[in-house]
């Protein structure tokens, strides 16, 4: 029983990997994911397929997300830059005050 | 008898009237009387501060000073580094302002005005992030000092320490909205300090968490260090238009707004303290401010506070103060309109009466006293002498206001900004035409960008830098960098292979002479083909490659970055080998 619940973890897992690798192969601007697969040895549990259905999509989701947000990395990066100027005027006012502890201004 | 009585009445009256007339003015002159500035105690510093952007591969220095009180604070950026060439920044940052005070949070500068603006508090909420591929606004720095706000822990929000102990505390600030503070304190203290807080929140998560660190005094413990940790957190970006389509399953779905990572890795940052005297007294403040990835393997930026002094000044004054120290003066906006209109021009088509005004300026400049300034106000100095000795043709005077560039960055601890600036100047020359000098200042370069320099940071420099498409100077670079007795076989490999990937490319360009589009290939070419033909950089990357591939055979377990090397000189392998059948 271990073994087969196992067993069906590994081809769950498999699955959702060459899902995910499909997923990263198509994206684009505009994504199309393939429907998630159902496991079969799931397939007779109503609850577990529609929680594995969610799953698969959350994490199809989660991939889209990655591709599509990748331009955004650069300009937060630029962003943090930017805000890092104004970190030695708050910091200096935080050690400054008696009422405020000295945490750090996170840019 | 009656005509008495009246004229005494009238005098009396007018006795009267007099007295009231006077009696108002006086105290009118009382309710307003002549207005005196406020004066503020301020806290005045310069930084240092270091940028480097990992994804785009850049280093920026900025020179800024700032006046600080509880209420209020400005910082004026005298200078930025890499001048010559271009510089990772959403505005020219030379003349920024950023003033805020309780009433309103400012931008300035004195050329670039699309930033400028006085935003009014409440600044407002910053909204989803919208900015994509490396472009960012200025103007969004306000939002920064609001969300820092949003994160003040009160000494009242702590009540008074336990002696030794951990323990949680409820913020009770947390349930305004407004502010969105953490919802949750859990401290650590030991003999009555605070040695650790962890900012949660509602849900327990981790928001920031601040170790502390002391050193024993005479007079008791002093903050010597801070140890700030910030997890990766969620931030809502917005996509400008309607947002990707993700299709999964077979159904469609249209996003505006997604969530992704900030602060990818986590941060951590660290704040050293030190007691420093400042009239009379002393106070114990941050000098320095390093923020490296979570990991604490990369430094993504730094700032170095120096030169602390306390002043009282009005906020007019300080404004002026401000805008004097950090705006360009008449004669430096000569100068800039002066290199607007000869940008790149030979020497000999500089008007007569505009080589005379240049001349002036040089003399200025050059005898200008460098003793009260800072290293950015230097820095400037020199970046504008190196300027006129470029429109002036004047070479000798060039390689001497480089070699004091160079000098400064040194003395500054800014070698890295020796390998950015330093060739960037260098480049700069060549296209001015230049080009004796510039193998002259080449010379100087090699030396103090090798000498100021570990051989990973050379290496990891040239890399960038052929991505780049500076070949020429990446194959001098690594020419110096292989006549150092102590690299070791990866070093060597890596250094070989890219002298051989320049060289290829240089020789490809000079083949290839009506495929060159940009200033800078066409300033390299230039450069090159006055010192080698194309066979010869052929030859001596053929040599390389051979070497090169040696080298890399010897190597146990090259890496990611040495196996694309590899691929990329088989690539060039392959090529020559048909060039020549």
């Amino acid at each position: 029983m271990i073994e087969k619940n196992e067993g069906s973890k590994q081809n769950y897992l498999l699955r959702l990997v060459v899902l995910l690798c499909l997923i990263c192969l198509c994206l684009n601007c505009s994504t199309v994911v393939p429907p998630p697969v159902t496991d079969p040895n799931t397939a007779s549990d109503p609850n577990a397929v529609t929680s594995a259905e969610q799953r698969a999509r959350d994490a199809a989701l989660r991939s889209a997300t990655r591709s599509a947000t990748g331009g955004f990395r650069p300009s937060l990066e630029m962003k943090e830059n930017v805000d890092f100027l104004l970190t030695p005027a708050l910091l200096m006012q935080e050690t400054l005050s008696d009422e405020i502890i000295t945490t750090y201004p996170s840019e | 008898m009656s005509n008495c009585r009246s004229k005494f009445r009238i005098r009396l009256l007018i006795w009267m009237l007099s007295i009231a007339i006077l009696s108002v003015l006086t105290n009118s002159a009382k309710a307003e009387p002549a207005p005196v500035p406020k004066k503020t105690a301020m806290l005045r510093f310069d930084a240092i501060i270091e940028l480097n952007a990992p994804l785009c591969r850049t280093y920026v220095v900025l020179f800024a000073r700032y006046w600080v009180a509880p209420e209020l604070y400005r910082m004026a950026v005298v200078w930025g580094e890499p001048h010559a060439g271009s510089l990772n920044f959403p505005i020219f940052p030379r003349s920024l302002n950023v003033a805020s005070d309780p009433d309103a949070f400012r931008i300035e500068h004195q050329f670039r005005h699309m930033y400028d603006g006085v935003f009014p508090r409440p600044i407002g909420k910053r909204g989803p992030f919208r900015h994509q591929f490396n472009s960012y606004y200025f103007s969004e720095i306000r939002f920064a000092e609001q969300d820092a706000l949003n994160m003040h822990i009160g000494a009242v929000d702590i009540g008074p320490l336990k002696k030794t102990g951990i323990y949680d505390i409820n913020n009770p600030g947390s349930g305004d909205e407004s502010r969105q503070k953490p919802a949750r304190l859990n401290v650590r203290t030991a003999n009555g300090r605070l040695d650790e807080l962890r900012l949660l929140d509602a849900e327990g998560g981790l928001l920031k968490s601040v170790e502390y660190e002391y050193t024993q005094q005479k007079d008791g413990s002093q903050l010597k260090k801070q140890i700030v940790l910030l997890p990766e957190r969620p931030i809502k970006v917005g996509f400008k238009g309607k947002g990707p389509t993700i299709t999964i399953g077979g159904e469609e779905q249209q996003y505006s707004e997604l969530e992704t990572t900030h602060h990818q890795g986590g941060r951590k940052c660290i704040v050293d303290y030190k007691q420093i005297e400042i009239v009379g007294h002393t106070e114990t403040l941050p000098y320095r401010i390093t923020v490296y990835s979570g990991d604490g393997k990369r430094v993504l930026r730094s700032a170095k506070l120096y030169n602390f002094t306390q002043c009282q000044i009005s906020t007019d004054q300080l404004e002026k103060d401000a805008l004097r120290f950090s705006f360009l003066d008449s004669d430096e906006t000569i100068c800039r309109e002066m290199l607007l209109k000869y940008w790149l021009k030979d020497p000999s088509e500089v008007a007569q009466a505009d080589v005379k005004t240049l001349d002036r300026l040089g003399a200025h400049f050059a005898d200008k006293s460098v003793a009260c300034m800072t290293a950015g106000e230097q820095l400037r100095r020199v970046n504008i002498l190196l300027q006129l000795d470029w429109m002036l043709g004047y070479m000798p005077q060039l390689e001497r206001d480089f070699r004091e560039y160079m000098s400064l960055l040194v003395s500054n601890d800014l070698g890295r900004m020796v390998l950015v600036g330093g060739q960037n100047a260098v480049e700069m020359t060549s296209r001015w035409g230049q080009l004796d000098t510039a193998n002259s200042l080449l010379e100087t370069w090699l030396d103090v960008a090798v000498s100021q320099n570990d051989v990973e940071s050379v290496l990891n420099f040239a890399n960038d830098n052929v991505r780049k498409k500076c070949f020429w100077t990446i194959v001098k670079l690594m020419d110096k960098v292989l006549e150092e007795p102590q690299l070791s076989a990866s070093q060597q490999f890596v250094a070989q292979a890219l002298r051989c990937i320049g060289l290829a490319r240089l020789s490809e360009m000079l083949d290839n002479p009506d495929r060159i589009k940009t200033e800078l290939d066409i300033a390299q070419a230039g450069w090159v083909s006055y010192q080698r033909s194309a066979e010869s950089l052929r030859t001596s990357a053929r040599q390389d490659i051979v070497e090169a591939k040696r080298l890399f055979a010897g190597l146990a377990e090259p890496t990611s970055r040495q196996k694309a090397l590899k691929v990329q000189l088989d690539q060039i392998s392959q090529k020559i080998a048909k060039a020549q059948n």
